[in-house]
């Protein structure tokens, strides 16, 4: 059985709170950025990160950066904030919102499989 | 990532900048109940020009970026800010642009009471101005103080 944790990420800044899910010692945000360093997306990174700093300020984002994917009949939100290639995937938190993966743009459809059930998991815990 | 090298980084101004122009045109818009066609034919610019503005993919020449915040309304107000004052706002929580806007905001609803009101009525405003301003002053004390810490 895995084991869980929030962690405030404090890069970003705003009225909502975001945190990143830690699994089993692991926080998944911190491991993504990892996989990029001396890749070329460690930049598009960065804009994601604004991205979220944004949505954090309650600000408003185009339709093509951030976007409710929340399936019908489904109670806990569900977030997708985008850049060219990559993803990142939320949930909704009272006041603010949890990470639980980022992924690439060409293996999206798996990774939100994989995002719904690390979600499934953590609200049964 | 810590916050002081994003905000270091060029990813956060551009795509800062792009989002405060995607803003700018989506509160237009709407403001105005216009489309996005209404829009690119007011401004004599294909659709899809305005479409990829919206998606926040605008990265084009400063006289571009000039020419449509004037056709918004808007002002482009480009302010240079010494970074380690920027990250020293930005922990505190102060956004300095809110500031000034209170300040510019104040005088000049001051001005236009001034203009209507007879010389009696000076002493009240000056009242409430000093008023107004105080939790700016005192703001401004605490960075002092900080400043020199």
């Amino acid at each position: 059985m895995s084991k869980f944790a929030l962690h405030n990420i404090e890069t970003i800044k705003g009225k909502q709170l975001f945190f990143q899910l830690e699994i089993n010692g692991i926080k998944q945000l911190d491991v993504f950025e990892n996989e990029l360093i001396g890749t070329t997306y460690v930049g598009e990174f960065k804009t994601a990160l604004v991205l979220m700093d944004f949505i954090a300020n309650n600000r408003t984002l185009p339709k093509n950066k951030f976007r409710d994917i929340t399936p019908k009949k489904e109670s806990v939100k569900e977030y997708e904030f985008k850049t060219k290639h990559l993803r990142i995937y939320a949930i909704h938190k009272p006041g603010g919102k949890i990470i639980i993966l980022g992924g690439f743009k060409n293996n999206q459809k798996s990774d939100i499989n994989l995002f719904r059930s690390i979600k499934k998991h953590y609200l049964n815990e | 990532m810590k916050r002081e090298e994003l905000l270091k980084s060029k990813e956060y101004w551009i795509t800062k900048i792009q989002l405060d122009l995607f803003e700018v045109i989506e509160n237009y818009l709407i403001t105005n109940n216009l489309t996005k066609k209404q829009l690119a034919d007011k401004l004599g610019v294909s659709k899809s020009y305005i479409s990829q503005i919206l998606n926040g993919n605008f990265d084009h020449k400063i006289s571009k970026l000039v020419e449509l915040s004037l056709a918004f309304d808007k002002v482009p107000l480009i302010e240079y800010q010494n970074i380690s004052s920027y990250m020293m706002d930005d922990t505190l929580g102060i956004e300095t642009k809110v500031n000034k806007k209170v300040v510019i905001d104040i005088f000049y609803s001051a001005n236009q009471q001034i203009q209507k009101e007879s010389p009696d009525s000076f002493t009240s405003i000056n009242k409430s101005l000093k008023i107004s301003l105080s939790p700016l002053e005192s703001m401004n004390s605490n960075l002092v103080v900080l400043n020199k810490c």
